[in-house]
Order: structure tokens, then sequence, then C-alpha cells
């Protein structure tokens, strides 16, 4: 169980940090949060209006995996 | 068009009410053993404060700042390379904890770390790991002697998991999910503070 949970933590880095912009909206949004095996944090977020996805809410580097990704119909860019 | 690693950028994430713009993403098929269609990373939550409330199951995003911190409940949050950690009174040991939100451990510290620290007994072989894609370690546990103390919340002679870091991640102890599940935690990282909150004021005993 502990090396499995070891092996959840700390992920590799994979993504740099974006020039985003952000547009004005709503000061705050509470939803409500899956906790995988007990007290790992997953929540739905919708991508490009796709979706929604279960996304694990990490504080570690950004690191996102998809499979999803490498569709063709996916609507990622490929790096700038 | 995509392969382990590829970056791509998004248009928008959105949660809930909030819309993140332009957010810049790897694609790692090696983590999708994890269960879940994504990881999402500190960079998306950079301008806002992130609470995960663990007792009540719910995550809030909201734009604004926390208030200074208080040493009880709002700790100062230092960067540990590209993790956040925060202080950690360790049995009387001054250490930094990364706060790790996918971590299932109540505690983890690397070995050197460890040899600061007085456990009521030797620490034993318990199991091994695989962190962040490295080979497997060799993981010992064992219960502090003494209490752990997160600003005022105390946890009661936890018990520590000891194992090596990969060197790409430069911590040398880890607050995981087993500690943080007690709490609401806020992370501000623009103002770089941490706050959990917890009604129950009684020493934790996990």
């Amino acid at each position: 169980m502990l090396a499995l949970a070891c092996l959840l933590s700390l992920a590799p880095i994979v993504v740099a940090r974006p020039p985003a912009v952000r547009r004005p909206g709503p000061d705050s949004t509470a939803v409500p949060i899956e906790l995988l095996d007990g007290d790992r944090a997953v929540v739905l977020a919708t991508l490009d209006g796709r979706g929604p996805y279960r996304l694990a809410v990490e504080t570690a580097p950004p690191t996102w995996c998809w499979p999803l990704v490498s569709s063709a119909s996916w609507r990622c860019r490929p790096r700038a | 068009m995509s392969g382990p690693d590829s970056l791509f950028r998004l248009d928008s994430l959105r949660i809930g009410d909030i819309l993140v713009p332009g957010l810049r993403v790897g694609s790692d098929r090696g983590l999708a053993a994890l269960g879940v269609d994504g990881v999402l990373g500190l960079d998306a939550y950079a301008d806002l404060l992130l609470t995960v409330d663990y007792p009540a199951a719910r995550l809030v995003l909201s734009r604004g700042t926390l208030p200074p911190p208080d040493g009880a409940d709002i700790l100062p949050a230092v960067r540990v390379g590209p993790f956040i950690g925060v202080p950690l009174d360790v049995g009387g040991v001054r250490e930094t904890g990364v706060v790790d939100t996918q971590g299932g451990m109540l505690f983890q510290a690397v070995p050197q770390a460890a040899e600061r620290l007085a456990f009521a007994e030797t620490p034993r072989v318990v199991g091994r790991a695989v962190v962040g894609g490295g080979a497997p370690v060799e993981v010992k546990a064992a219960r502090l002697a003494g209490d752990l103390k997160l600003g005022r919340h105390v946890f009661r002679r936890p018990s520590i998991a000891v194992h090596p870091l990969p060197p790409d991640i430069p911590s040398r102890m880890t607050v995981g999910t087993r500690a943080l599940r007690h709490f609401r935690l806020t992370i501000d990282q623009r103002s770089m503070r941490v706050r959990l909150s917890r009604a129950d004021t009684t020493a934790i005993a996990d």
C-alpha cells in the first residue's frame, strides 16, 4: 500500500508556465471532489469545451497525461 | 502530433465557473496508470487560491489572497525546487515539508533528514516504492519519538516513511494526503502562503 502511495506522489516535470492572460470572470467556484483511495483529490473539468474529464489535483509541477491528446480530433496545438 | 512528454496549449480549462485560458499542458501516457484522465498541476491555479476541503470533499477556486502568516493556521510557504513547502516542527527539529496532494503517505523523509530525527524505534523496512518513475527504492518507517507540528496542528507521534527521492525532487520531507485529509487546505502561490484549518483542535493520532 505504501509503495503504491509513493508511486503516486511527486510526478515528473513536464510543462513550463504559460504567458497566460486571465480573463475577467467569477471570483469563486466550489465543486465536489472525488477522493481516490480515500484522500487523493480528483475534480471534473472541461478542456477546450470538451469533457468532463477527471483530473487529479496535484501540487507538483504541471504534469498532464492524456492518451486523448494524441487524438486527431483534439484541439491542442503543438508547442509554439 | 504527440508522444510522450509532448507539449500542447489548451484554449481553456474550466472547473465550475472558473476559466483558465492558455494553459500549456504535457502528454505523458505513462501516467495513465494513475486512474485519471490527467493531472492538474500548480500552473493551473497559479493566480488563484486553491482550496482542497477534504472533510467536505469539495474544491474551491477563488480570486484573492490569504492573510499574512500567523504561525497557527496560516504558514509561510517556500519553493522547494518546483514544489511548495511549509515549515514543520518534527519532534523539535525544524524541517520543510513539501505539500503533496497526490502522495498517499502520512509524512516522508529522505534518509539524510531522517538522521536528524528521534524515532521511537529503529526504522524498519516496510516495502519498496517507485517515485517519479525512478528505480524502486526500499522504504523504511518508524514512529517519531515526539510530536510533529504543522503550525498549531499537532500529530501525535506520527509514523514517518523514510526513503530517498530522485535527484530532480529536492525535498527533504513530504506532507502526504494522509496528513492533509484532516484539513481544509488553501494554497496561495502569489503570496506564497498556505492555510491549514481544522475545526477539531485535538492532536491527530494516525
